[in-house]
């Protein structure tokens, strides 16, 4: 009798464990079952870093903007701003797969008021109106490993490293100067588009909501440099803020949230 | 609960999908407008210094001053009148003085002791023209005389300016010129302007708008 017990005991412990790791792999019962593939949309928060965020307007006594300050060169005025893309991969064994990651990011223009304030000062002129459209926007085309690990059945870590295209479009720079009550015209820095390589490193936490979606929450880390040669036009007079290259890293940190729809398991 | 769970993961997609698209789909224009900050200064003064060539012992300073910018008092223009010798060559220089703060020291303030030199170098209250200098890719100075008596002073005197900015090309700036006189004993008014033409400068006086407009007789004897 206390051998049927011990038995049925066992038997009813087995089959529970068995149903609740049916997302387990025969071969290791420790290991979660986890899909082969992933395709998503994710979207969140941009984070500008570095030197294209720097807003020096650098000017002299009489308001001159200095052509060969490196402040003046490298200074950016990107602000922060939000992601949105798609991605996807495929894991060929447990922890490691390759995939693709398609993303659009726009960041605000950052420090308005101070270029405004230094164009004004370097024309001396009663007032300027400065317009910018939109900010800086970059699209990545990258791809490269992913990785994950699963802490239970439902969550897992993941990572990924990328390289690939960018493309990269500075914000368009509009100032109309008044002076004495006389319209003195608007010059324009043109809208410029760059390519260059780039990559991202990121990682994040996921969460299985079924077999066939889950969410994510992940932080990567984007960098590119393209090299911007920038048109500006009805610039008559060598007078004020005048860049027709910008070189500097495109660095970024994203937040971002995802869902991602779980392909076989 | 399976019905539950599918409910939580329906909600979640259009919730972060949503969140997603209205993030990144916010990417505005924005315009500043910045006026001058208040306390420019003045352009009370202007010293138009003219050094004959052939005999630099003849120097001729006129001056023309307003110290109450704001119109309340006429322009003293006792000192504006610019004698000059007949098929001479002068070579001018225009000073742009603001006296609006403090005023010339007295062994300076008139024509016949005006010299820029004893000025402090670096005296931006009363010295402008260095800061004209400084902004000269968009200032021009332009001179332009009216009828007298003699067949007038148009045809008698020729400016010529001699000074370039560094705009590409260079254009005239005008705070240093040559002034060439034929020999008809004449006179005439001679209008000085100086034009601030920011993002307009091409060469012309057209453009931009007066920093100041003074007159002066010349004489030509």
């Amino acid at each position: 009798m206390k051998k049927i017990i011990v038995l049925s005991t066992a038997l009813i412990f087995s089959a529970g464990i068995y149903a609740q790791d049916a997302n387990t792999t025969a071969k290791n019962p420790d290991v979660p079952v986890m899909s082969n593939g992933f395709i998503g949309i994710l979207g969140g928060y941009s984070i500008s870093t570095g030197n294209w965020t720097h807003t020096s307007y650098v000017a002299d006594q009489y308001g001159a903007w200095l052509p060969n300050n490196s402040d003046n060169l490298s200074a950016g005025f990107a602000g922060n701003g939000s992601t949105f893309g798609v991605e996807g991969g495929w894991y060929f064994c447990q922890y490691i797969g390759i995939g693709g990651h398609v993303s659009y990011s726009n960041f605000a223009f950052k420090g308005l008021d101070s270029i405004s304030a230094g164009y004004r000062g370097s024309f001396d002129v009663d007032q300027v109106t400065t317009s910018v459209s939109g900010g800086y926007s970059i699209w990545n085309f990258m791809t490269g490993l992913y990785f994950r690990y699963p802490l239970t059945d439902k969550f897992s870590v993941t990572a990924k490293l990328l390289g690939g295209f960018t493309s990269a479009t500075t914000p368009e720079i509009d100032v109309a100067v008044e002076d004495g009550g006389v319209e003195d015209g608007t010059f324009t820095q043109q809208k410029c588009t760059a390519n260059s390589f780039g990559y991202m490193a990121g990682i994040g936490i996921s969460y299985k909501l079924n077999n066939y979606l889950g969410i994510n929450l992940q932080g990567t880390y984007a960098s590119s440099q393209p090299d911007f040669k920038i048109d500006n036009t009805n610039r008559p007079v060598n007078v004020g803020r005048l860049l027709t290259e910008y070189n500097q890293p495109l660095t970024n940190y994203n937040i971002c949230l995802g869902v991602t729809y779980l392909i076989g398991k | 609960m399976k019905k539950s769970m599918s409910f939580i993961a329906q909600i979640a997609v259009i919730a972060i999908t949503g969140a997603m698209m209205a993030v990144s789909s916010c990417q505005k224009s924005e315009s500043v407008l910045t006026p001058a900050p208040p306390g420019n200064e003045f352009l009370t003064t202007v010293v138009l210094q003219c050094i004959n060539t052939k005999a630099p012992y003849d120097t001729e300073t006129c001056l023309w001053r307003d110290l109450t910018p704001n119109g309340s008092n006429a322009p003293d223009t006792s000192e504006a009148a610019l004698n000059l010798a007949r098929n001479s060559t002068y070579a001018c220089n225009v000073y742009i003085l603001d006296e609006s703060q403090q005023k010339l020291k007295k062994n300076l303030m008139d024509t016949n002791h005006f010299n820029i030199n004893k000025l402090p170098a670096n005296d931006s209250t009363n010295n402008v023209t260095t800061e004209i200098r400084a902004r000269q890719n968009y200032h021009l100075v332009c001179f332009t005389m009216t009828q007298g008596t003699g067949g007038g002073l148009a045809a008698n005197l020729s400016v010529v300016r001699d000074d370039y900015d560094n705009n590409s090309p260079p254009l005239q700036v005008g705070l240093i010129d040559t002034f060439t006189s034929l020999s008809p004993v004449s006179n005439g008014r001679m209008e000085v302007v100086l034009h601030h033409q920011p993002n307009v400068k091409n060469g012309s006086c057209e453009p931009g708008s007066p920093d100041f407009d003074v007159f002066y007789t010349v004489n030509i004897k």
